[in-house]
């Protein structure tokens, strides 16, 4: 069974506006408790928290630097 | 576990384990109650630790280093985030005269534990008065230790060190390599796995990021990034260079630059510190002092000139020791 990891509604205020992942805090592959941060988003300077929703695999989808936006899918966690 | 974190997360995370276990640290700088210090060292402490722990101070560096060094003396252990190391003019009587010695002048009955937090460094523009590196500065004035980490492993195990030290400690991170957003994306060299438990890293031991064959290159903080960048690059070329971080500036591991040096018979010394009368002088001296025989050509140095840092972006980017001007160096080396 596999968990999308979502970037949270919210995660920040502004709906229109855009974040990057900053730097993933575990490699591809790697194993991920609930609730350990795993990645940190930035917004217009400010950084944020991406928080594993689950348990498991971390399956990474989108690199660091790429734009995203509220409810991307940015990871699996297998 | 394979977990990756940024300089500023490690740092973080040895200070919160330190404050946890011990009520006599307490965290002091403009706007750490809520923000957290610039790197984001004591980030939420705040809330956790509450403000008699965690004092957002007026903007005087004057008075809060002053008032830090009097609460050390008096059996505290204060943290003090002072953002940028251009700031440290107006501390500079209690960093001389002070914190540095007191242990001294008062035959060791006095002891000063105290970690000062320090943020240096350029190559964002932000001009000639917010981008100084000054290592040197503070790494002239006896009695104080001084240390430099350049990776996120060493960012947690040296905060550890300076924590549990009885004295006073100069903690100094490059801006540009703790990780945090307003800096840009992490520099990938920068980045490590770092062990959830606490665990130390000892002062006044070079750590060799690289082994070469050719020429030594030294660096501490970002020109570490900037000559493994170089090495990268040089190694195409079929050139060997061996990278020593010298992360630790008081002590500092004079034998373990000599051993690098006396392998490879070349030496570039990069620094983002003005040129004269810094620590790219001193590591030259550190070898020649030893045995100038080892050099097979004269030592070169790659680092900030004698200027005021421009604000100007092509200007800044043409002084700063940068992956290129230290590649440069070294062709000339083996030509």
């Amino acid at each position: 069974m596999a968990t999308d990891v979502i970037i949270p509604h919210d995660l920040w205020e502004e709906d229109d506006k855009t974040g990057s992942i900053v730097v993933w805090l575990y490699r591809d592959g790697s194993t991920v408790r609930q609730g350990d941060v795993i990645a940190e988003v930035l917004v217009e300077k400010v950084t944020l928290e991406l928080v594993a929703p689950a348990s498991g695999v971390l399956r990474i989808r989108v690199e660091p630097e790429v734009v995203v936006s509220k409810g991307d899918l940015v990871a699996v966690i297998e | 576990m394979s977990r990756i974190l940024t300089m500023a997360r490690a740092g973080r995370e040895a200070l919160d384990w330190e404050m946890e276990r011990r009520p006599e640290i307490v965290c002091l700088g403009e706007d750490v109650f809520k923000m957290g210090g610039i790197f984001g060292t004591m980030d939420g402490f705040g809330a956790k630790y509450g403000p008699e722990r965690v004092i957002s101070t007026p903007i005087s560096e004057t008075g809060f280093i002053g008032m830090a060094a009097g609460a050390a003396m008096a059996g505290m252990h204060p943290v003090v985030d002072l953002a940028y190391i251009d700031f440290i003019g107006v501390c500079y009587n209690v960093l001389l005269n002070c914190a540095s010695k007191t242990h001294y002048m008062s035959g060791g009955a006095v002891k000063v534990p105290m970690t000062l937090l320090i943020g240096t460094g350029g190559g964002y523009n932000n001009a000639a008065q917010h981008s100084q590196c000054l290592h040197a500065t503070v790494a002239h004035i006896p009695g104080v230790k001084v240390v430099y980490p350049s990776n996120a492993y060493d960012a947690k195990g040296m905060l550890h060190t300076a924590l549990r030290d009885d004295n006073f400690v100069i903690y100094l991170t490059h801006k540009g390599t703790a990780g945090v957003g307003w800096m840009g994306p992490p520099i990938p060299t920068t980045l490590a796995e770092v062990p959830e438990e606490p665990y130390t890293v000892p002062f006044g031991r070079v750590k060799v990021y690289r082994e070469g064959t050719d020429v030594t290159v030294t660096g501490l903080g970002m020109s570490v990034h900037e000559a493994l960048k170089a090495a990268a690059e040089l190694e195409k070329e079929g050139i060997s260079v061996e990278v020593v971080d010298l992360r630790s500036l008081v002590p500092l591991d004079r034998e373990g630059i000599m051993e690098s040096v006396a392998k490879t018979g070349r030496l570039v010394v990069t620094d983002e510190d003005y040129l004269s009368y810094g620590v790219s002088g001193e590591v030259i001296a550190t070898v020649a002092e030893r045995d100038p025989g080892v050099f097979k050509k004269p030592p070169v140095r790659v680092t900030m000139p004698d200027i005021p840092i421009p604000f100007s972006r092509p200007l800044e980017q043409a002084v700063l020791p940068l992956a290129g001007r230290i590649a440069d160096a070294v062709r000339r080396l083996m030509s």
